[in-house]
């Protein structure tokens, strides 16, 4: 909730964008043909899957497993994604990304939408790509072409909208292909961007695992809507549609085991400071209870003995010479 | 002469009996032969007991000279400790005499064991053990903690008491020993119970002398044919060894009662006191590490520390100098670390774990004795071991603060003091007994120029050759007489000491239980509320398993299934990976940890045998119950050899390059059933939607 609405935020400042849900049906989709009973079914379970509670302020552990160390995410964000080509179309598309104004906050939103971007396209082998291809003419001959300008934030929008997940698993194909397109195009200037906005502040990264959550959901929604359309028994894209769906389910993993690593995290620092205290403050106390004055008398009674048994020592040599001499 | 009468006794009388016949000889006129007979009583009784040692002791252990420093090259078991260092640190006021009893009954040493329980000294030397192990148990937890990952060593102090039976018995006072280890490292600073002997070759814990009883163990699972004892003194061999077999028992006690118990065992040292249980196991010395499956033995030794150490004690920053590091911790710290890169630590640790996780997750437990490749149980073992993990850094924090309150703290400085304060009164003793030797050569030789005079001379002497001959043997007797006068200031030095230092080692010892009662009565409280935290969180993630750990009904090889089986079950009978107990009619005792199939053993396994002599274990694949192919036969006092078996009969050598099938490596566990998680089952949605969608 919090890097979405920082994001709205930022997004507001950079470019006024009507959010409301009125705005979001003035799309191309307001004329679909949707059961109005079945919408409410569907906000209703998105209700109750709201409930599963995050944390929205963390601080990555160390030990967590960055989704970007996943496989799937190394291979597309390094390997294969391929260089933009077009830089006018990156620099256009960024300039709708919420803007640095030269104050600290506004490099929040920022950086979430970059990374939220770059986490969207993981997962994408150039397989899927083709998957995604597929379904994107289909949605084409439809629904028309998505413009290259569009707001990067309408996109999203547009996929996370349960009517149109419900009504034109198509239209959602198209969106998500449009982002993991530009992602992969412009993957040089994210990273760039990505890269600068960390070295400025390093507290950035706190959010990453928001952030790979949402992205996650988007790519679920993505899955879900391939397998609404009948990709996963395709004989072509069955493949790389099942593979993308196993690989959410280990990144539904890692995440959610980072979540769990992040808690006990905290509740484990949290315990072994206390504890720490504790006992520190209490061996101090019983240090200043002892009484090292005992080891001390000890000692010098036993030098007083020694004195003692050293004069019955010399009492005992001169009697025996006394005997010795005086002829025993 | 020193070395002539290393090992012979000393005894005060021979000077009261050397005194009282020259006194006879002189009297009867020096009749020659009287007079010889005198000088060659007191020739050889000062040759035989005139010379005292010095209380001498090795410099460097033979635990350094047997290893070399080296790194731990393999990976810690997650929530494991790697080493427990456990050491007596209390003794209850219930078993105090029966302890001062048997200290004073079953000694280390050359000498008898008949001494007063009731003397004070042999009391101070028994509440000595207990000072001096506590202290110098710290050492070593230093140095392994120096050497292996952080939060790997754990201190487990334990507290003597008296048990239902009338015997010594030790519990640990701290949780330590309640999580999975690797190793049990048991130190104790021994002395012999007679302070008469304290400056002879009797074991000694006194001033710059050491002498350190250890024992290193693993779990029996990981060292079948010795009880899982690795490395020990050798009069805490068998006693160690026993109490391998009989956490042995306990374990296949609860299996047979469906349950995987944890239970701890005595301090090597207090079985040793009682003198009750005894196993023995094969032997080799310490510097053999090789495969032969026998406990290696390190000699009883007398360690002398460093002296510099020794004299900065009690200077400001003592507390920065540990006087038994070089001679012997640094050595022993090695020697563990070897041990650990040689040891199977997923067989040591398998049942520490599968205990510990049973504590809050029973459906998983049994399944961790194998392992799994199942998506859902390797998913479901992560969080468990996190889980682990963070009970046992925790409890490490615990460890670093006992260190930090009796080595940083005033009973540290108190111990110090004490040693400086023991060193002084040993060195005061060396200094005697240097002077009580020059007197006793001054005696011999004066005796020896008496009998020569007297042999030389007839029975004409002039006045002039008899005076001489007179104050030659006067001065022998003299000097016979101081040697004798400062043996005993010696031992009156050593008993002043000993006498002196009663209330300095009840306050010390108080200050210790203190401490350690403190340390773990903040800590139990908050372990409990910690454990009830992290059980909760891991309820709240719990995955979903696809097999679940039960309890149901396992045979050996035969067709009535009275044995029990811990695992996956199938129809009431053993079937998939798990633990199996039974007993065969001879009483010969089975333990099975591997995979089965309609209540036997079936696939690779590892199946341990206890019989009345020994037990050993073979490894590899069992059908129908029974061991069928290559196996691996671990015995006691052979290395492990490869066998080949046929329908559970050994046929002989197994080819060469075979190898044995284990059921813990996971290149040979058979498939198993992948079940697709759908993501309706896993799916949450990050709230930044959800506030999207409102």
């Amino acid at each position: 909730m919090a890097v979405m609405n920082a994001m709205m935020n930022m997004t507001a400042f950079a470019q006024p964008i009507q959010l409301d849900r009125e705005e979001a049906k003035a799309t191309p989709l307001e004329a679909l043909p949707v059961e109005t009973a079945h919408i409410e079914a569907v906000q209703a379970d998105d209700t109750a899957d709201r409930n599963t509670s995050y944390s929205s302020e963390y601080t990555r552990p160390e030990s967590s497993l960055p989704i970007s160390n996943t496989p799937d995410r190394n291979r597309i964000s390094r390997a294969d994604i391929i260089p933009a080509p077009s830089q006018d179309f990156c620099i256009a598309v960024m300039s709708e990304f919420p803007q640095d104004d030269g104050t600290e906050e506004s490099l929040i939103p920022r950086y979430q939408f970059y990374t939220l971007t770059q986490d969207i396209a993981v997962g994408a082998t150039p397989e899927f790509s083709q998957t995604l291809t597929h379904y994107r003419h289909i949605s084409e001959n439809e629904y028309g072409t998505i413009d290259a300008n569009t707001p990067i934030l309408d996109i999203i929008e547009a996929i996370a909208n349960p009517v149109i997940r419900q009504a034109a698993p198509e239209l959602v194909v198209a969106n998500m292909s449009h982002l993991v397109d530009f992602a992969q195009r412009c993957e040089t200037y994210i990273d760039g961007q990505i890269m600068s906005l960390t070295a400025f502040n390093p507290n950035l990264v706190n959010d990453d695992l928001i952030i790979q959550e949402d992205a996650l959901y988007l790519r679920q929604i993505l899955s879900d809507s391939l397998s609404r359309l009948g990709a996963d028994a395709h004989p072509v894209y069955g493949p790389s549609t099942k593979h993308y769906a196993a690989s959410l389910i280990l990144a539904r993993d890692n995440i959610e085991f980072a979540s769990f690593e992040t808690e006990l995290d905290d509740i484990e620092a949290l315990y072994m400071s206390d504890l720490d205290g504790r006992l520190a403050r209490s061996n101090d106390m019983i240090n200043s209870e002892v009484n090292r004055e005992t080891l001390g008398d000890a000692v010098t009674l036993a030098k007083d003995m020694n004195k003692a048994s050293k004069r019955a020592q010399k009492e005992d040599q001169i009697r025996t010479i006394f005997r010795i001499l005086n002829g025993f | 002469m020193v070395s002539f009468l290393h090992n012979k006794r000393f005894d005060n009388r021979h000077y009261s009996g050397l005194e009282t016949g020259l006194k006879t000889g002189l009297k009867t006129g020096l009749k020659r032969p009287a007079t010889l007979l005198a000088t060659a009583l007191l020739t050889s009784s000062i040759l035989m007991s005139g010379c005292a040692t010095t209380a001498s002791g090795v410099s460097s252990s033979a635990m350094a000279s047997t290893t070399s420093p080296q790194s731990l090259k393999q990976d810690v078991p997650a929530g494991t400790a790697l080493a427990v260092v456990r050491y007596p640190a209390f003794i209850e006021e219930a078993a105090e005499q029966k302890y001062y009893e048997q200290f004073s009954k079953n000694v280390i040493g050359f000498g008898q064991a008949n001494f007063d329980r009731s003397a004070p000294d042999v009391q101070a030397l028994a509440d000595s053990i207990i000072i001096k192990s506590n202290y110098f148990a710290l050492s070593l937890f230093k140095e392994l903690a120096e050497r292996l990952p952080e939060h790997s060593v754990l201190l487990s102090p334990h507290s003597i008491k008296l048990g239902k039976n009338g015997n010594l018995m030790s519990e640990p006072m701290t949780q330590a020993e309640n999580l999975p280890n690797v190793l049990a490292v048991d130190f104790v600073s021994y002395t012999y119970p007679d302070a008469k002997k304290m400056m002879g070759n009797e074991p000694l814990t006194f001033g710059d002398l050491v002498t350190p009883l250890i024992s290193v163990k693993s779990d029996y699972r990981a060292a079948v044919p010795t009880q899982g004892v690795i490395l020990a003194s050798r009069p805490l061999i068998s006693r160690s060894a026993a109490n391998g077999r009989t956490h042995a028992k306990d374990t296949l006690s609860a299996l047979q009662n469906g349950r995987l118990d944890f239970s701890t065992s005595d301090l090597d040292f207090i079985t040793f006191l009682n003198g009750t249980n005894s196993t023995q196991v094969a032997r080799k010395s310490l510097n053999k590490t090789g495969d032969l499956n026998a406990v290696r033995t390190y000699e009883i030794e007398k360690i002398k520390l460093d002296k510099t150490a020794m004299q900065t004690l009690k200077n400001a920053g003592g507390d920065r100098v540990d006087p038994l590091e070089k001679s012997f911790s640094s050595g022993m710290a090695d020697q563990i670390v070897g041990i650990l890169n040689s040891t199977d630590m997923s067989k040591a640790a398998m049942g520490g774990r599968a205990n510990a996780i049973a504590q809050f997750d029973e459906s998983l437990a049994a399944l961790t004795l194998i392992g799994s490749t199942d998506p859902s149980y390797l998913g479901r073992l992560r969080y468990a071991e996190r889980l682990m993990d963070a009970e046992k850094n925790y409890l490490s924090v615990q460890s670093l603060r006992l260190f930090d309150g009796v080595h940083n703290g005033e009973m540290g400085a108190q111990v110090r003091d004490m040693l400086s304060a023991e060193y002084e009164t040993l060195e005061k003793r060396r200094k005697l007994a240097r002077q009580q030797n020059a007197a006793t050569a001054l005696a011999v030789l004066g005796a020896v120029a008496a009998g020569a005079a007297i042999s030389s001379t007839d029975s004409a002497q002039t006045l002039g050759q008899r005076l001489a001959l007179e104050a030659l043997i006067q001065g022998a007797i003299f000097a016979g007489t101081q040697a004798y006068s400062i043996n005993r200031r010696s031992r009156a030095v050593g008993d002043n000491y000993l006498a002196s230092i009663v209330p300095a080692l009840e306050e010390q010892t108080s200050v210790q239980v203190n401490l350690i009662d403190s340390n773990e009565t903040i800590t139990a409280i908050r372990y409990e509320d910690l454990q009830a935290k992290l059980q909760d969180l891991y309820a709240r993630n719990q995955r979903a398993l696809t097999t679940v750990a039960t309890s149901c009904a396992y045979t050996h090889d035969t067709q009535e299934k009275t044995g029990r089986w811990l695992g996956e079950c199938q129809n009431g009978l053993a079937t998939g990976s798990g633990v199996g107990v039974t007993q065969l009619p001879d009483g010969t005792k089975i333990e099975y940890y591997g995979y089965a199939q309609n209540g036997q053993p079936s696939g690779p396994g590892y199946m341990i045998y206890h019989n009345l002599k020994q037990s050993y274990a073979v490894e590899g694949t069992f059908t129908n119950g029974k061991a069928n192919g290559v196996m691996n036969v671990s015995q006691s006092g052979k290395p492990d050899t490869l066998r080949t078996y046929s329908n559970g009969v050994n046929v002989g050598k197994a080819p060469s390059g075979s190898r044995a099938i284990s059921p813990f490596d996971d290149t040979y566990r058979p498939a198993q059933t992948v079940t697709k998680q759908t993501f309706s089952q896993q799916a949450s949605v990050p709230q930044t939607f959800a506030s999207l969608n409102q």
